[in-house]
């Protein structure tokens, strides 16, 4: 019987053994991966180290300066249901007021809601002492999440250039979205084990750590003083004159370097969210291609003045209207008729005199060899296509010489002065400045270099010029476009001793029909300005170009001139340009 | 070691049990008995174990010590941005053209230059 019983125990042991033994095969065998893997998942932990946004500079001279900053902010998000409500209350309203985003009563009104957003923005010294309070207090249930806030100590200046960052950190618009790749750098990753307090411990053979590659920090060719000084005189003149939008570029043509780029009204970057028109957003001087008129015939009298059939004194008769394939234009002004000069053509902005010019071109008579050439040298200018300057752009538009059947020849002499191709301000504002430039074209560039590791590396460009006419029809052409001036120089305006030269411009609007807008002083029109300044006697140090518009307005080239006196007489003041004495 | 034993003859043919060969020393081996190699054994083993124990707390203390530095190289560097950005926004145009002083200063302009 007791040998039958030890029998029983010794079967119940090795069985209960066996069991274990089996159990454990089971788990450490066959389960090996699943539990593995589950227990990976306890104390193992991947986490992304984002990258920091790169910062974006401007110059103030010769001094580099930040324009866009990063700032660690905090937002704060409450589980309701254990979050103790008085105390937090009482701790949020005396260092975070200003950061609350909800209302208290709201907060609290459900407590099985787990997750309440209540600030948004909160900085790290305030983040700070709210924390070390909240210790004291013995709250929990608060979590921080940290998050990097793009800050712009300018305000408003250049927001239209610069663009900003979106809630998913993503840049949109102007600088921010076209060095996007470059600004946001590349995420890092860290896969550790961590213990309960997410301490990262080096035991294990799991832990992986991918550094973050930081994002670069950009240094623009923008003087902010010019910038913000352009923005200035540009939002004085939407309230002296009916305009709604104004911009301005400043280039300076002997390297195709952009001083200013400006687009009023502004909106300020850091609110970007509360702008109600996203028409604000855009950059007109690089994303609106439109039809840039009578500033237009510079491009058509240095095409004939550099295929040698024409110069300033050629003369011509004007008949105060002209008609081709049938079809007629007129001048703007009805007043010198008779045989004038091309100069004076130039000078009171007659669409006969360039129209003439494209005859000149053509042999004689409009014809498909004369548009072909004036086409090839619009190309040469760089028109209708984009400048490859850093920023998002939109190409514009130049017909082709054989485009259409008929009304060619009409379309072209339309050209002459600015009507059927549209083009964008830094198209016009490259151009014009390779023209004065004697003849060396820049492409341009708002990028003047990077900064690394506090050291600023400038922007090497590589094939960035080429002669786009020659250095003669570059001389003509400056004492044509100071000619222009004349009355400038007469009024006072401009300053003795600096050569200065520009055209004017008013553009028809094309309506919702296909017309265009009326030609009198009643109809909606577009007001440019180009224009260039420096000592006498010498290239020119500034190019400047300015565009006043308003829906249902009427806004002609002399706003858009004046706008251009104020700033062409800053800039000698500020770029310290000596006048010939 | 009992009396039962072999002897083999030069030529390697047993005429005993007991088995015997010329040159060799006989009597009892005095040594470690194999619970005593087994103690040994074990007892190695856990003093590596020990001493792999008492790294490993070593390591993680190290890693408590990095994270703490780690944190206050963070906290140092959010410090360093916010008074970066406090000083461009303390040295902006913005900033100074609100500021009353400026406000009340005149442009200046260039009284002229020497040739």
């Amino acid at each position: 019987m007791e040998r039958k019983r030890v029998g029983f125990l010794k079967f119940c042991l090795f069985a209960a053994i066996f069991t274990i033994v089996a159990r454990l095969f089971y788990i450490q065998i066959i389960q090996h991966d699943f539990y593995v893997a589950k227990a990976s998942d306890e104390h193992v932990h991947e986490n992304v180290i984002e990258a920091v946004r790169g910062k974006i500079y401007a110059m103030d001279g010769n001094e580099i300066v930040p324009i866009v900053l990063n700032e660690t902010v905090y937002t704060v998000i409450f589980d309701p249901m254990i979050v103790n409500e008085e105390k937090s209350k009482e701790i949020f309203e005396k260092y975070a007021k200003d950061n609350l985003v909800a209302e208290w009563d709201d907060v609290f009104a459900d407590k099985n809601r787990r997750y309440y957003v209540v600030a948004k923005g909160v900085k790290y010294e305030d983040a700070k002492k709210i924390v070390d309070e909240l210790i004291e207090e013995n709250v929990v249930g608060i979590t921080f999440d940290k998050k990097t806030k793009r800050v712009y100590p300018e305000g408003q200046m250049a927001s239209g250039l610069l663009g900003f960052v979106n809630e998913d950190g993503d840049g949109q618009y102007g600088v921010e979205g076209s060095f996007d790749k470059e600004l946001s750098g590349i995420d890092g990753s860290l896969k550790a084990v961590r213990d309960v307090n997410g301490v990262v411990l080096s035991i294990g053979d799991e832990n992986i750590e991918t550094p973050a590659v930081d994002g670069e920090d950009v240094v623009l060719t923008i003087d902010r003083n010019i910038q913000t000084k352009v923005e200035k005189i540009l939002n004085d003149y939407i309230e002296k004159t009916p305009a709604t939008n104004a911009s301005a570029i400043v280039m300076d043509p002997r390297t195709g370097e952009v001083l200013a780029m400006a687009n009023v009204p502004t909106y300020d970057p850091a609110k970007y969210s509360e702008v109600e028109d996203a028409r604000l957003f855009k950059n007109y001087v690089v994303d609106e291609p439109y039809e840039a008129a009578s500033v237009c015939k510079t491009f058509t009298f240095t095409t004939a003045i550099d295929l040698g059939v024409m110069n300033a004194n050629t003369t011509y008769y004007n008949e105060g209207s002209m008609m081709v394939d049938g079809l007629t234009f007129q001048n703007a002004y009805q007043g010198l008729r008779g045989t004038i000069t091309m100069q004076q053509a130039f000078d009171y902005s007659l669409n006969t005199g360039s129209a003439t010019a494209l005859k000149l071109i053509s042999g004689g008579e409009f014809n498909e060899v004369g548009r072909a050439r004036l086409y090839d040298h619009l190309i040469k200018f760089g028109l209708g296509q984009a400048t490859n300057i850093e920023l998002y752009e939109e190409p514009g538009f130049i017909p082709k010489p054989n485009e259409y059947d008929w009304t060619m020849n009409f379309t072209y002499a339309n050209m002459t002065f600015g009507q059927g191709m549209n083009l964008t301000m830094v198209q016009i504002a490259s151009a014009v400045s390779g023209i004065i430039n004697n003849g060396e074209y820049y492409q341009p560039t708002i990028l003047a270099g990077k900064m690394q590791n506090g050291k600023f590396i400038k922007n090497e460009r590589e094939k960035n010029t080429k002669q786009i006419v020659s250095v003669s029809t570059s001389e003509q052409m400056r004492e044509m476009l100071w000619g222009t001036r004349s009355s400038k120089r007469n009024n006072g305006v401009d300053k003795p001793g600096y050569f200065i030269g520009g055209k004017t411009g008013t553009g028809q609007v094309v309506q919702a029909d296909g017309s265009y807008s009326e030609a009198s002083g009643e109809g909606e029109m577009i007001g440019s300005y180009i224009g260039f300044g420096g000592r006498d006697g010498e290239l020119p140090e500034y190019f400047i170009m300015t565009k006043l518009w308003g829906k249902g307005q009427y806004l002609g080239g002399g706003e858009a001139n004046q706008a251009f006196d104020d700033i062409s007489n800053y800039l000698i003041d500020y770029l310290k340009i000596r006048p010939k004495v | 070691m009992g009396n039962n034993q072999t002897f083999t003859s030069r030529r390697g043919v047993n005429s005993e049990t007991t088995s015997w060969a010329r040159g060799r020393n006989f009597g009892k081996r005095k040594g470690t008995g194999r619970f005593s190699y087994y103690f040994v054994i074990a007892m190695l083993v856990l003093v590596v174990g020990l001493i792999y124990v008492a790294q490993g707390t070593k390591a993680t203390g190290y890693d408590y010590q990095i994270s703490e530095i780690e944190e206050q190289i963070n906290e140092l560097e959010i410090k360093k941005e916010d008074l970066a950005v406090e000083q461009a926004r303390l040295t902006s145009l913005a900033s100074a053209s609100n500021n009353k002083v400026a406000v009340s200063m005149e442009d200046a302009t260039p009284s002229g230059y020497a040739e």
